[in-house]
């Protein structure tokens, strides 16, 4: 925890696509509580930020959560389409 | 000393490869009267970029990126051209880390306001960037 809470950037990609231990709900917002202000986090998802709380099972937590995420932070949306179906065509 | 005799001492300070670069600028210097000063002034900075290249050929190795050599330069944003462009280079400038970085004094969580102290600045020059990238379930998921 302390390591991934001081890192100068930590990089999670992919938040979301695998099933979540039952900890999650309490560690996740906790790692960002620790870095908020003090250091850089980049996250990377494809599910919408509305499903977060039902994903981690705490909507309080994920609120509080996110609100140190997006106070400083800035959201880059790709898409709609995807490259990988681009490249599929192309081949 | 002769240049086989500097060539020696350069290796005994873990620096091979500076006659390279000190041959032509030797030749440089030469050719264009330099001053001593601005041909130790070109050596130093000739090593100094080659420290930064290597230093980031380093680390983009150990990053094991899968597609090392995709670059913004050749990426296609008219697939969607909703992208925020901007964002996106701006964001690849990696300034924000420092931004963070500032804004972060270690202490109390009361100091944490305050301007850059000797204690951040140690740091800084200390440690190169450590990134954790984090993938799958291990521990975000």
């Amino acid at each position: 925890m302390q390591s991934v809470a001081t890192v100068p950037l930590l990089i999670v990609d992919d938040f979301g696509m695998c099933k979540l231990p039952h900890t999650a709900a309490e560690d996740r917002p906790e790692i960002v509580m620790r870095r908020y202000e003090r250091f850089s986090t980049l996250l990377t998802s494809n599910r919408p930020v509305e499903d977060w709380g039902k994903l981690l099972g705490d909507v309080a937590a994920v609120g509080a959560m996110l609100d140190r995420l997006l106070h400083h932070g800035h959201v880059l949306k790709c898409g709609p389409r995807s490259w990988r179906t681009k490249a599929a065509a192309q081949s | 000393m002769r240049v086989v005799g500097l060539e020696r001492s350069l290796r005994q300070l873990h620096m091979s490869r500076w006659p390279m670069s000190s041959k032509a600028r030797l030749r440089q210097a030469e050719a264009e009267a330099m001053a001593p000063i601005d041909l130790v002034a070109c050596l130093v900075s000739d090593e100094l970029t080659r420290r930064a290249d290597r230093l980031l050929q380093r680390r983009r190795k150990q990053a094991r990126l899968r597609d090392p050599d995709k670059t913004l330069d050749n990426f296609d944003f008219r697939f969607n051209p909703k992208m925020n462009r901007g964002l996106v280079f701006d964001l690849a400038t990696g300034a924000f880390i420092a931004k963070t970085r500032r804004r972060f004094v270690p202490g109390s969580r009361r100091d944490r306001q305050k301007p850059l102290g000797p204690s951040y600045r140690a740091s800084r020059h200390s440690g190169g960037l450590l990134s954790a990238i984090l993938r799958g379930s291990r521990p975000f998921g």
